[in-house]
């Protein structure tokens, strides 16, 4: 597995150090500490000890979250590829699972925050690119689970999106696996549906993620196409990007009256 | 001659209830008439007796239903003036929906038990008026009670049964299990046989057939499952000892005078 790691920076304060930080509860303030960054190193490590206090090992994502809430300046750098280790038990579920079930939690906890408005995004530096796998053999079991998905849980799904979104998925269950793709919009509106699911626990938590497994692999399914057609990675990324960012409005208008869209 | 008419109609009645067969259909409808007239009157007496007791229930409801209403209400304004959802949403560190709030499920939930408690009282109190005015001594309370706890097992079984089969159906989804419809299907309908079984004899009904019924058909299924899984998987568990067998025989110190020839080590 191979990712590029970014960093967490303090460029305002002297002597302020870059080192890679590790999404983990003792790393973090580890890492952070290797920071000449008190600052910094005092507010993870507050925000670390009630997680560590209340034994949530699977709050994973919070440590870059919270610079953002703290309002420190944030960057990312790339400081070249490199080889992670695999986990013992690889299982994609599991670790999916996992990753967004944080990634809702902290976005639930810190809902004051995203739904100010922001200032506009920095400018950003290129990104050098990194040579991917070949994921072609990849996605024809990815479609494959997707249209299985589609034949089985529409009632699941049904639940928590809306009946655009289901028709959208029934289209894209009719595409070959050359030629699939998930239109970046509607993975922001599906995001974004299964976040307010979450939030209002229409289904059970651990249900709700569990089928968001086979979207998700739908969506990777169509980013590797993309990136087999030419367009670079980081490019289709910043174009999702802005499809979140064009959709808040609806995600802010259902987390402040999830009652109005029911009615 | 008043007199002679009155002695003439006399003589005229005797004589016509001198007749046989006149007699005998005047008194089978006398009979029949009063007959009917007990019934009747033992139906009215029956009814005059359980009237009282469905109209205690009815108040006892309706009286702890308005408790209820009053008491949630008050909740509902203490809490949202204490900041009840604001503190536990501090503690929590999670945010809650407006219909979903701390308050909202605390006022729903006294409300409900007010409404239990008025059903619990409004039960007893029929069941001590009907033991009282009524003939019968049988009381209905007890069968009430195992009939309220039948419908709470039913409910119970319900919900499991459908949590279970979405468990199951998003697991094979993610397994690629092409069954897996069929597989989330099988285990709702299992949980919803043995739910119907338990319900059943809770209330007392059908007796041993129920029970040799349900046991012949889960031991049926069981077997099944165990004959298809064991079948299945034969070859899997032959491969797995015969691997395991062959690195611990990498392990191990064969001795040198060990015949060069191999053996093969054959489990099935």
């Amino acid at each position: 597995m191979v990712h590029r790691e970014f960093l967490l920076c303090v460029p305002n304060y002297p002597g302020s150090h870059k080192r890679p930080v590790q999404p983990h509860a003792e790393a973090s303030a580890a890492a952070a500490a290797s920071f000449k960054s008190p600052r910094m190193a005092e507010r993870l490590a507050g925000v670390a000890e009630p997680i560590s206090a209340a034994n949530q090992t699977e709050a994973l994502l919070w440590p870059v979250n919270e610079a953002v809430a703290a309002g420190f300046v944030t960057d990312e750098v790339d400081v070249g590829s490199r080889a992670m280790p695999q986990p013992s038990d690889p299982d994609i579920n599991s670790i999916l699972a996992l990753i967004t079930g944080s990634l809702f939690a902290d976005i639930e906890a810190k809902a004051a925050l995203w739904q100010r408005p922001r200032r506009p995004p920095l400018v950003r530096r290129p990104m050098v690119e990194v040579d991917q796998s070949d994921g072609t053999a990849d996605v024809a079991r990815m479609v494959a689970v997707f249209q299985l998905a589609n034949a089985n849980l529409q009632e699941i799904w049904s639940l928590v999106l809306p009946p655009n979104s289901l028709l959208a998925l029934r289209r894209c269950s009719t595409l070959d696996t050359a030629a699939f793709r998930m239109p970046d919009d509607l993975w922001a509106r599906i995001v974004y549906d299964f976040l307010i699911a979450y939030r209002l626990r229409t289904i059970n938590r651990g249900h709700l993620l569990g089928a968001l497994i086979p979207l998700y692999l739908a969506w990777v399914a169509g980013h590797i196409n993309v990136m087999a057609s030419g367009t670079p990675a980081e490019r289709h990324i910043e174009v999702v990007a802005a499809a979140f960012e064009s959709d808040k409005p609806y995600l802010v208008a259902r987390w402040r009256w999830p009652d109005r869209f029911n009615s | 001659m008043q007199n002679t008419i009155n002695n003439s109609m006399q003589q005229a009645s005797q004589n016509i209830t001198a007749l046989p067969g006149y007699s005998e259909d005047v008194s089978i409808w006398h009979h029949m008439s009063e007959a009917l007239h007990q019934s009747l009157y033992r139906v009215l007496t029956l009814l005059i007796a359980v009237l009282p007791g469905i109209l205690a229930f009815f108040v006892a409801l309706l009286v702890f239903a308005t408790f209820g209403v009053l008491i949630s209400w008050a909740l509902r304004r203490c809490l949202s003036w204490a900041k009840f959802n604001v503190r536990i949403a501090q503690k929590s560190g999670t945010d809650w929906a407006p219909s979903s709030s701390p308050t909202e499920i605390v006022a729903r939930a006294s409300f409900w038990i007010c409404v239990l408690l008025g059903l619990v009282i409004g039960v007893s109190a029929f069941d001590t008026s009907y033991a009282t005015g009524a003939p019968l001594p049988i009381s209905l309370l007890p069968y009430l009670i195992h009939a309220v706890g039948a419908a709470l097992l039913l409910i119970a079984g319900v919900v499991v049964a459908r949590f279970l089969a979405r468990s199951v159906l998003i697991s094979a989804v993610n397994a690629q299990l092409q069954y897996a419809r069929i597989l989330s299907l099988g285990v709702k309908w299992l949980v919803l046989v043995l739910t119907a079984a338990m319900v059943l004899d809770h209330l007392q009904v059908g007796g041993n057939i129920v029970e040799l019924a349900f046991g012949i058909l889960f031991g049926g299924i069981v077997l099944t499952l165990a004959l298809a899984v064991g079948l299945g998987s034969r070859d899997l568990v032959s491969r797995s000892l015969e691997s395991h067998v062959e690195h611990s025989g990498e392990q191990t110190h064969i001795p040198d005078e060990a015949p060069t020839a191999s053996r093969q080590i054959r489990h099935f």
